[in-house]
């Protein structure tokens, strides 16, 4: 009897939560799902762009954004690289900012401000709308043309220091990437930060006395506490940061892929070069999700 | 000082004053070293964060006197306030202002009432398929919206409801100029990074105690009732995040407008500030480029203003209590 009742109530439950997602559904298959698969239809298509007519061309756009493209694979290898430097980097700084801003100090309110200030007024188009007046400004010169970012220290020629300490050319490069991006990755952490914070408050203090009266060091404490609670966080933060620099519209090879359809009109092709961007993302997303999940703590299991 | 600064200092205070004798000077002269440190890192980074901000506001004030006077770097000699007024004139700031709330303020408002409803189904209400589909909310959110842009296009230009218009007879509307694009997928929570406010709604419905809810259950209230009377009211904090996000994320979008809108009368601040010199020029017929610069940046401080004054407002909530803003669940 019981028994019965229960299911009864859970098959309630189950209604009433149909009800409540659902209308994402809707609205999924309305507004996502059909532009989509229409994406889908495109790039095995050449589209006449003044009636929308497709000619099925079979794999000729896949094969022209792989093989014959000057373009295409080149920016497609620059977003990787740059992706590659800036997500290990503002996850990183924005843990080591979110550490500091959590430690009580005066006029922690106003610096916490300050640093949330990016995720305001941080926009792809004030970026580059006043990016390259300020570079110009900074160095002196005329540096010019920054795209999304301030380089100001460009004035400076790092490559040719570190090339002059002897270091394999791999290591100045990398080094003299990372020195250019550091204005962009302290511009880019904001939201990070704030999720960051978040995380590291909600570790219980206990926790930390508990290792403070064992006789533990600050240092030690971060390794054992604050890294294993905050590695779910991390997850989330490093996902988001992947998919935010992925999908951001001052993102080299998206602007590439917007020109193919505003200046060349050619729907089919950018919609091959679109979907083949697309699958990239999801499998290097995935493949992070699955081998982090593997490391990440979770206190509750 | 809000209260968590309050709350900070509390246990230090009952701590016996006994225990910094024992702590020997060259613990004291590291804990000074780390703090000359740190204040100094902090000083650096806030340069760095504040230096477009302020280089926009002193550009903004400059005088065409000032902007060849070599020795003016920083403080203008002839501040003018003129410059607000031309940006004003030329970007049609009130029109734009208006389109700007239009675009960012009602999509905000849907978007907080349709994913903390849908994140409240995933939170608290399990059924089969209901993992599966979460897994779809995320994954909406690594789809470029340049990938889909041109059916979607498409599909406002003739918008049908699954062929359903084109059934009944009913003629097919074009809402490609008007904001309906913004609003509609907002409505269903598949609105600019949806899949975000649904994730964090649902993190911060989960870690809500279950006791609240079962007592309105016991007063025989539905799902729908607790989550009305129960849930939502205690959402504040997360509302209030989640509200800042989509307003300043609709507010910044170029790309949407860029998209959807072609009548330059429909156009937000974001897509004005974009076009501000074009603007400005055809307004003010000068062609030297160096005389309009600081009217361009009076244009990006009236575009960006309203947001300030928005963070300024909501900070409260958002900069301390972020351990309850839903961001961890």
């Amino acid at each position: 009897m019981k028994k019965r009742r229960s299911f009864s109530l859970s098959r309630k439950r189950a209604l009433w939560g149909r009800l409540f997602v659902y209308p994402w559904v809707i609205g999924f298959l309305l507004f996502l799902m059909i532009p989509f698969v229409q994406t889908f239809r495109y790039s095995f298509n050449d589209v006449t762009p003044a009636n929308m007519e497709l000619h099925y061309i079979g794999l000729a756009n896949f094969k022209k954004a792989l093989t014959q493209d000057a373009e295409f694979i080149p920016t497609f290898i620059d977003t990787m690289r740059t992706t590659a430097v800036e997500v290990p980097l503002i996850i990183i700084f924005s843990l080591f900012m979110a550490v500091l801003l959590n430690q009580p100090f005066k006029g922690r309110t106003l610096v916490r401000c300050i640093f949330f200030m990016p995720v305001i007024i941080t926009s792809g188009a004030l970026l580059a709308l006043i990016g390259a007046d300020i570079a110009t400004n900074m160095s002196g010169g005329s540096t010019g043309g920054a795209s999304g970012g301030m380089p100001m220290l460009q004035a400076i020629n790092f490559q040719q220091t570190f090339s002059s300490l002897r270091m394999g050319q791999g290591l100045s490069d990398l080094l003299a990437l990372i020195i250019d991006k550091v204005y962009v990755i302290i511009w880019k952490s904001g939201v990070q930060i704030v999720i960051f914070l978040a995380g590291l408050q909600s570790i219980s203090k206990s926790l930390y006395e508990c290792a403070s009266v064992e006789g533990a060091t600050a240092w030690e404490s971060f390794w054992k506490i604050t890294f294993p609670m905050i590695s779910p966080i991390m997850l989330v933060n490093i996902v988001y940061t992947l998919i935010d620099s992925f999908t951001d519209s001052s993102n080299k090879t998206l602007e590439y892929i917007y020109t193919v359809i505003y200046k060349n009109v050619d729907y089919g092709f950018s919609a091959a070069m679109s979907f083949i961007y697309f699958t990239v993302i999801l499998a290097i997303a995935g493949i992070i999700t699955f081998f982090m999940s593997k490391i990440v703590f979770y206190m509750n299991d | 000082m809000p209260a968590i600064l309050g709350l900070r200092k509390k246990p230090k205070l009952m701590k016996p004053k006994m225990r910094f004798n024992k702590i020997s000077i060259k613990v004291r002269l590291h804990r000074g070293y780390y703090k000359l440190l740190r204040t100094i890192l902090f000083i650096g980074l806030i340069f760095i964060l504040l230096y477009p901000v302020i280089y926009i506001f002193t550009t903004s004030i400059k005088s065409e006197a000032d902007m060849f006077d070599p020795t003016t770097i920083w403080v203008p000699k002839e501040p003018t306030i003129q410059t607000y007024k031309d940006a004003y004139n030329a970007m049609g700031y009130w029109e734009g202002f208006r389109n700007s709330l239009v675009i960012a303020g009602l999509p905000m408002l849907l978007q907080v009432i349709s994913c903390s409803f849908i994140g409240y189904g995933f939170a608290r209400l399990k059924f089969k398929e209901s993992k599966l589909i979460f897994s779809l909310v995320l994954l909406t959110l690594i789809i470029p919206q340049q990938v889909i842009v041109i059916p979607q296009i498409m599909m406002y230009k003739e918008f049908d409801i699954f062929g359903l218009l084109k059934l009944l007879g009913i003629k097919r509307m074009n809402f490609t100029d008007t904001y309906f694009p913004f609003i509609f997928p907002a409505i269903f929570g598949s609105g600019l990074r949806s899949g975000l406010f649904i994730y964090l709604f649902r993190q911060f419905y989960r870690g809500m105690p279950k006791e609240l809810e079962d007592a309105a259950y016991v007063d025989g209230c539905t799902p729908v009732g607790a989550y009305l009377k129960i849930m939502f009211p205690n959402a504040v904090p997360v509302i209030v995040s989640v509200a800042l996000f989509s307003f300043v994320w609709h507010w910044n979008d170029t790309f949407g407008p860029t998209m959807f809108l072609t009548n330059m009368k429909k156009y937000p601040l974001s897509l004005k500030m974009v076009n501000i010199v074009g603007m400005i020029t055809q307004s003010s017929q000068i062609s030297d480029l160096t005389y309009i610069i600081p009217t361009k940046y009076a244009g990006i401080a009236l575009a960006i203003f309203p947001l300030i004054i928005l963070y300024a407002l909501g900070q409260k909530f958002f900069v301390e209590n972020l351990d309850r803003s839903g961001i961890v669940g």
